[in-house]
């Protein structure tokens, strides 16, 4: 009897943590991602000198999905705006989020932004 | 807190400069916190504590200043409007140095060019920063240059 019943509360155990683990997975896949997707596409739309702005906006913004934000925008499409992102990192002291995106994104263009970031800090 | 609010704009100015075909703005030159900053700053100098905003830090300068450009400069704080170039003369008026050559020479000449667009509407001095050139104070940054360099 004891013996049933202790199966009973182990199912019953091992059921609850695995709807938790499915929903714990769902929302860490389905908010944090396609939230940010979304915030890129947006930010991808607006002109050069918007996004520059958005930029300096979020530079006087601490956490850590403005810091992911300012990141990816060293990859943006235009010099200027990744210089942006670049000034603003290294005003905020991300200086190693910068020297990592270096040492991954070699090239004349990185070299470029690092100069340029250097006569600005 | 005033530098660095100074700054800051200078450099997010400098970054946008490099668009093409940029057109600057009011907001891109100076913010309400730049010119409360200066108005503070420079009311404190000239002894007018009564009028003198709270003031945000401690504030050190160290050399000759212009006092007579700094006294229009706190009386153009008070009566022009914000995106005016008031705020520009006001930080020029803040450079520290003597008259005659290097620092004081350039404050001189960025005065003598900066003040005709404090009373002018403020498109003008938006104009003139977009596509004025000012061999004066090209030359007056030279100037600064050899100055750096012989202290050195």
């Amino acid at each position: 009897m004891l013996s049933i019943f202790a199966l009973v509360v182990l199912f019953i155990v091992c059921v609850a943590a695995g709807v938790y683990a499915l929903i714990a997975r769902k929302a860490s896949a389905a908010v944090v991602p396609v939230s940010v997707a979304a915030e890129s596409e947006d930010f991808a739309a607006l002109s050069e000198a918007q996004r520059c702005d958005v930029i300096f906006a979020m530079g006087d913004l601490e956490g850590e999905r403005s810091r992911t934000l300012l990141i990816a925008a060293l990859d943006d499409p235009s010099p200027t705006v990744a210089l942006a992102a670049a000034h603003v990192l290294a005003r905020n002291g991300c200086l190693k989020d910068l020297e990592g995106y270096a040492r991954s994104h070699e090239g004349a263009r990185t070299a470029e932004l690092l100069q340029m970031v250097s006569l600005l800090t | 807190m005033v530098q660095e609010e100074a700054r800051d704009i200078l450099d997010r100015l400098f970054i946008k400069r490099r668009l093409p075909d940029y057109s600057i703005t009011a907001r891109d030159i100076v913010t309400t916190q730049l010119r409360l900053g200066l108005q503070t700053v420079v009311s404190q100098l000239m002894g007018d504590q009564d009028n003198a905003p709270p003031a945000l830090s401690s504030t050190r300068l160290r050399g000759p200043l212009d006092v007579p450009s700094l006294q229009r400069a706190a009386d153009y704080l008070q009566q022009r409007a914000v995106e005016s170039a008031a705020s520009w003369f006001a930080a020029c008026a803040l450079i520290v140095g003597d008259s005659a050559a290097g620092l004081g020479a350039y404050r001189t000449a960025l005065l003598a060019v900066v003040e005709p667009y404090v009373n002018v509407d403020e498109h003008d001095f938006l104009n003139a920063l977009q596509q004025g050139r000012f061999p004066e104070l090209d030359r007056a940054l030279e100037g600064v240059k050899r100055s750096l360099l012989t202290a050195v």
